[in-house]
């Protein structure tokens, strides 16, 4: 790795560095819960320093001497792998920077809020499951760490536990469970192509080129990793996520959790697919459609966080065109994947910086809708100078973050057309790229005249409306913006320097110069295109006026409009009715035929003949003198064996016993032994039950346990398991 | 230690049982310690046995000289006897622990704990036994040792459910005889040697036999079309559907058709034959039909055993592959899944019990009044999905590599069917789940709370275990590969 290196970070303590990245957010989401019981105060107080500690983390571990890997066996199938290099280094502490800030915003964000403690834990649980899987050196640990944080921030979505919330919070569930599974199936079909799942000895592997099984692997693993980071056609969670989750949760979902799909599909790039010509125009034809659809979608949205939401989706598209053009390999290879880098570190800038802001406007009005938040901004400089900050970074303006990142990845489509043989194809992205970025200049200028220029419809008062903590939260982001936009140049080599040795890449021999002419050419381009769209569309088209002084924001994007609702869901219903149509008939069938055997009474039938042979030989048997008492004894054996389980273990089910004068025979011999008794008596009885009652009620009892006999199983098996017992009898004498 | 041992391990829960009602222990504290006391003591002399295995080959064998040469009945605890008994000795315990509080208003205790204790025995015979004949001898006992725990309910349901259960498994067992009666008389023994015991050619309609036999105790693990009795049984009390219908019964057909597969018909006479291929595809079908089924069905203890129905063929798909590979993967997915249905049922039996709400869609907002067996439950779903890094990732991960590496279109189709059926999966255990924690309609009772400490202390035990399963996979792996194989 390049830079310095400070002597104390040895082998051990950056090994210990590294897994307190990953694990000690994790230790500390059970602290947080525990320090909730004592003091609400010192929880927030907690999870604000457990985020600072992993930020001082993230940049000591920059200092460390060499790249190193670490495993921890023995654990899941392979152990984790572990590896610490210039690349993950730099998104891992974006995610600390990430986290922190937004601690300090949810400080206030959550003030009135219920649950909190849940979204705490959870906060940090996913802190360290996304650190795992930026620090993973393998598929398996990668994956683990991808699933744990999937599940982890759903409970972010479902946070407000409203209609919609829950809603979306399923849409981003199953998409989370079925791209899980999909990276899973990608897994196994790379294990079993390769043998194995680290990322270094799959790029030796495959380092001559791939077959179709592998295209197959990786197709499914970009689908997994395309549906986390939101790319076309599978973003369908993402904007509905975002408007409902908590606005901390909305900025670490879009500025980070976002990223890890891109991360995946990087890796997959970089280790796998890297110099295929198919790979990359499918993650660069991919990168180009999500990048207007979003851009599109946003500047139809007339929902703040809804808007900043399709823009993460656009700016996603931008970083994958970046990778597609890495992937292609060439002479562009290297500036892509600076770019990808530059962009993924402003991207979660902006989003931090502007759904903080969102979260403000929100906290302050408890509204979304550009209808009704208008105004807001007004008599707010500092607020307004934030803002601008953010929207102006993201469309492009030089001098600041986004227009550096921008430009390297234009840079590196330009380099592309010189060497591809599609050179149409590529001008055509090239233009495309500059049409989106006008795109997103003029979906910003439509939120900031909104906030900020028109006039408040219903007054709202200018109280206090931020805490010094959530200034800086918003400060923290903007400094970025603004300082990596001045040092542009710098940071562009000093990012390549970091990140070259991870794609083993050699620098490329000329620098970039982001402050070129050409380039400024291209961005004042983009920009006026941005402007003229916002002036000929949005103006004309988007915006109604009311009465003479007061307009309104069309919703051009109906509800009902989406991939999910139109194809998806139908799709996945069709699919399980049908498979439950055709699966349940079968079912049926085995049903139907059982029913034929057991209830038309076939078996009965055939049993009763059997039954009825039995009976006739006993009955033959018994007319014929002695050997009748000899069957009567068997036959009352069993008798009285369920008797006496009736006594013991059937107690409770006592059947009544009834004076019945059907009982004849008993009765008269009852009868005949009450007679007896009056005889030896003279005449005097002072009996509770006379005889006859008591052999009525014998015959009752006799008749009754027959009858269950008859009707019940459970006598007959306890007959059959003192077979069993008296069969485990005789065993045990032949053994002894 | 004398091989009369394994005897004693057999035997000591059903004479205990049998002694219940002689002791007249009542239905309090008596016989709730009485219960718990044989049942530690088998389990802990079962643990006993596998951590102080004795003898390498520990094997007792009483013969039955004037019957056949085939035919003794014999003992043994080889690798697939210590995975099957062991994780039975783990869950019994548990499960006692958890029946002495959900059965407290339940009637008829006696009969149900000399059932419930000496079913135990029974299925230690059957992952005890060493030859084809025993197994079969215990395989019959445990259809009848179990069928008064279906019917406990004793009404007109549950009766219904018992009989179906029994004729199914006598019927099946019928077909399981006659692959007995084939292996006496083709093969001269019945003993189980891993690599099967038919040497020389191949014996006159050999692949007919197996898949019969497999049919036979595939009744048992519920395999299409002869599943049907186990959602039936779901009325039994939850200790019992926990138990046996994700544990001992069902597993058992599982162990029995391994045992047949791998130590008696022999894999090298089987592999790539016709059989093999309808065996595969009988089990893949299960695992589609039991995920839509389970999908489909909104009783939730009823999703829960259709459930059942498809993770079983998980494991016979696996034990079908006819590989070591395929051989392990399905000792891992039983032990899983084992350990994931038990927690899952028990879960969801506390939730029934407390609330007396059976379907899915009276579950909304529980977590505010049971939120520790909700999040259970939870851990129970996403294990069985199959998220690392919980049990059933684990057995997933090896069954599809094991299918992988079997080399054939059966192998990538199996791995295809596995997946698609790991997400109705994921479809099925969430509904539930996020029903738990909606609060938008807020039904909760109020009068509702989490289970007493017995119950409480099974479900913590059992998701803990799942958790452990899933980080120490790689020593559990490779201890069980020594097991099962050999050093």
């Amino acid at each position: 790795m390049n830079g310095s290196h400070l002597s104390f970070m040895t082998e051990q303590f950056t090994a210990f560095c590294v897994y307190a990245a990953v694990f000690f957010p994790f230790i500390a989401a059970i602290v947080s819960v525990i320090l909730e019981k004592i003091s609400k105060k010192a929880r927030s107080l907690f999870i604000i320093s457990a985020s600072a500690l992993e930020v001082i983390i993230s940049f000591l571990l920059l200092f460390s001497q060499t790249e190193t890997a670490f495993t921890i066996p023995y654990v899941l199938i392979f152990g984790l792998k572990f590896e610490l290099n210039g690349f993950n280094n730099i998104f891992i502490i974006i995610t600390a920077i990430m986290w922190f800030a937004t601690s300090l915003f949810s400080n206030e964000y959550f003030a009135h809020y219920k649950s909190t403690n849940r979204f705490f834990f959870f906060y940090l649980l996913t802190l360290g499951a996304v650190c795992g899987v930026f620090l993973s050196a393998d598929f398996m640990t990668l994956f683990v760490f991808f699933e744990i944080m999937s599940f982890t921030s759903y409970v972010w979505v479902a946070h407000d536990e409203t209609n919609n919330a829950l809603k979306a919070a399923e849409t981003y569930l199953a998409v989370s469970v079925i791209g899980g599974l999909s990276i899973l199936m990608g897994m196994f079909l790379i294990y079993s192509e390769a043998n194995t799942l680290d990322f270094n000895a799959l790029e030796n592997f495959f380092d001559d080129g791939v077959n179709g099984t592998t295209i197959a692997a990786g197709l499914c693993m970009l689908a997994g990793f395309g549906a986390k980071a939101g790319m076309f056609p599978l973003h369908i969670w993402l904007p509905k996520a975002h408007p409902v989750a908590p606005a901390p949760s909305s900025a670490l979902l879009s500025g980070i959790l976002t990223k890890t799909g891109v991360y995946g599909i990087l890796i997959i790039t970089a280790k796998i697919f890297y110099r295929n010509s198919f790979w990359g125009s499918l993650i660069l034809t991919l990168g180009v459609i999500t990048m207007i659809i979003g851009a599109l979608l946003a500047l139809l949205s007339i929902d703040l966080k809804r808007t900043l939401a399709c823009s993460s989706m656009s700016q996603i598209g931008f970083i994958l065109i970046g990778t597609g053009v890495f992937g292609l390999g060439g002479k562009g290879a290297i500036i892509a994947i600076c770019g990808v880098v530059l962009h993924i570190i402003n991207h979660a800038m902006f989003k931090l910086l502007l759904f903080t802001a969102a979260g403000t406007v929100y906290m302050n009005t408890h509204k979304l809708n550009l209808n009704e938040i208008r105004g807001f901004g007004n008599n707010k400089p500092f607020f307004a100078v934030l803002f601008s900050i953010g929207s102006l970074g993201i469309s492009g303006i030089p001098l600041l973050g986004g227009y550096v990142s921008k430009t390297v990845l234009h840079e590196s489509i330009s380099e592309l057309s010189a060497a591809t043989a599609f050179p149409l194809y590529v001008k055509i992205t090239e233009y495309l790229f500059i049409f989106a970025g006008g795109l997103t200049f003029s979906y910003m200028i439509k939120l900031f005249t909104a906030i900020f220029i028109d006039k408040s419809s219903n007054g709202i008062t200018d109280k206090r409306y931020m805490s010094a903590i959530t200034a800086t939260s918003m400060l923290i982001p903007s400094a970025v913006i603004v300082v990596s936009g001045i040092l542009g140049n710098f940071y562009v080599r000093y990012i390549q320097d970091t990140i070259s040795s991870f794609f083993g890449i050699s620098v490329s021999e000329h620098s970039i110069n982001v402050f070129s002419a050409e380039a400024l050419i291209s961005a004042l381009i983009s920009l006026v295109t941005g402007l003229s769209i916002y002036l000929l569309v949005v103006r004309r088209f988007m915006i109604r006026k009311v009465n003479s002084d007061e307009t309104q924001y069309i919703d051009l994007l109906p509800e009902k409009v989406d991939l999910e609702t139109m194809i998806y869901r139908p799709l996945i219903s069709l699919i399980i009715q049908a498979m439950s149509a055709v699966l349940g008939l079968f079912n049926i069938l085995t049903d139907t035929v059982t029913a034929f055997f057991f209830r038309s009474g076939i078996i009965s039938r055939i049993l009763s003949v059997f039954n009825s042979f039995t009976d006739a030989v006993v009955l033959f048997f018994s007319k014929t003198g002695f050997i009748r008492y000899f069957f009567n004894i068997i036959n009352s054996v069993t008798d009285y064996i369920v008797l006496a389980l009736r006594k013991t273990v059937f107690r409770k089910s006592k059947p009544k016993a009834e004076l019945n004068a059907n009982e004849r025979a008993s009765y008269s011999i009852g009868a005949f032994l009450d007679r007896i008794y009056a005889f030896f008596n003279k005449g005097v009885d002072t009996r509770k039950k006379t005889f006859a009652q008591t052999a009525v009620q014998l015959r009752t009892v006799n008749f009754e346990v027959n009858r269950m006999i008859g009707k019940t199983f459970s006598f007959a098996l306890i007959m059959t398991c003192l077979g069993i017992c008296t069969a485990i009898v005789y065993i045990l004498i032949t053994v002894f | 230690m004398p091989s009369v041992f394994l005897l004693i391990i057999v035997l000591f829960p059903i004479f205990s049982a049998a002694l219940i009602p002689v002791f007249r222990l009542g239905n309090g504290s008596k016989l709730k310690i009485y219960v718990f006391a044989v049942t530690a003591l088998t389990s802990l002399s079962v643990l006993s046995l596998f951590v102080f295995k004795p003898v390498s080959n520990l094997v007792l064998k009483v013969i039955f000289a004037d019957v056949s040469p085939g035919i003794s009945f014999s003992l043994g605890f080889d690798g697939a006897s210590a995975v099957f008994s062991v994780m039975i000795a783990i869950l019994w315990p548990l499960a006692s622990l958890y029946s002495f509080e959900y059965m407290k208003d339940e009637r008829f205790h006696t009969l149900f704990y000399v059932f419930y204790t000496a079913t135990y025995g029974v299925t230690l015979g059957i992952a005890l036994s060493a030859n084809l004949f025993t197994l079969y001898i215990f395989y019959e006992f445990l259809t009848i040792s179990t069928l008064p725990l279906v019917m406990h309910g004793f009404n007109d349901k549950s009766i219904r459910a018992g009989r179906k259960y029994m004729y199914y498994s006598l019927g099946g067992a019928a077909f399981a005889f006659i692959g007995l009666l084939y292996v006496i008389n083709y093969a001269g023994s019945t003993d189980f040697v891993l690599g099967g015991i038919f040497k020389g050619e191949v014996p006159p309609f050999f692949e007919t036999v197996y898949l019969l036999t497999f049919m036979g105790f595939g009744v048992k693990a519920a395999v299409f079309p002869l599943h049907d009795w186990l959602p039936s049984a779901s009325v039994a009390p939850t200790p019992v559907t926990a138990l046996l219908h994700a544990v001992a019964v069902v597993k058992s057909g599982a162990f029995a058709i391994i045992r047949m597969t791998y130590y008696c018909f022999g894999t090298q006479m089987l592999e790539g034959s016709w059989a093999q291929y309808t065996v595969i595809g009988i089990s893949l079908f299960t695992v589609l039909m039991g995920s839509v089924l389970a999908l489909k069905e909104s009783h939730f203890k009823r999703r829960l055993a259709y459930s059942t129905v498809g993770n079983l063929s998980y494991i016979l798909f696996a034990a079908s592959l006819m590989t070591p590979e395929g051989l392990l993967a399905a000792f891992i997915h039983m032990l899983a899944h084992g350990i994931t249905k038990s927690l899952g049922f028990f879960a969801a039996g506390a939730i029934m019990k407390k609330t007396g709400k059976e379907y899915v869609y009276d579950l909304d907002g529980l977590y505010k009044s049971m939120p520790f067996t909700c999040i259970c439950y939870c851990v129970s779903a996403v294990s069985l999905v199959g998220i690392p890094p919980f049990a059933c990732f684990i057995s997933k991960w090896n069954i599809c590599l094991a299918a992988l590496h079997s080399n054939s279109v059966a192998g990538y189709l199996g791995m295809a069917v596995i997946i698609i059926s790991a997400m109705l999966t994921g479809f099925y255990m969430f509904t539930p789940a996020i029903r738990m924690f909606s609060q938008q309609k807020n039904n909760a009772q109020t009068n509702v709370c989490d289970p007493q400490y017995t119950i409480k202390i099974t479900l913590a035990l059992l998701a803990f275990s799942t958790f452990i399963f899933g980080i120490l996979a790689s020593p559990i792996t490779s201890g069980l590969n020594q097991l099962i194989f050999g050093a």
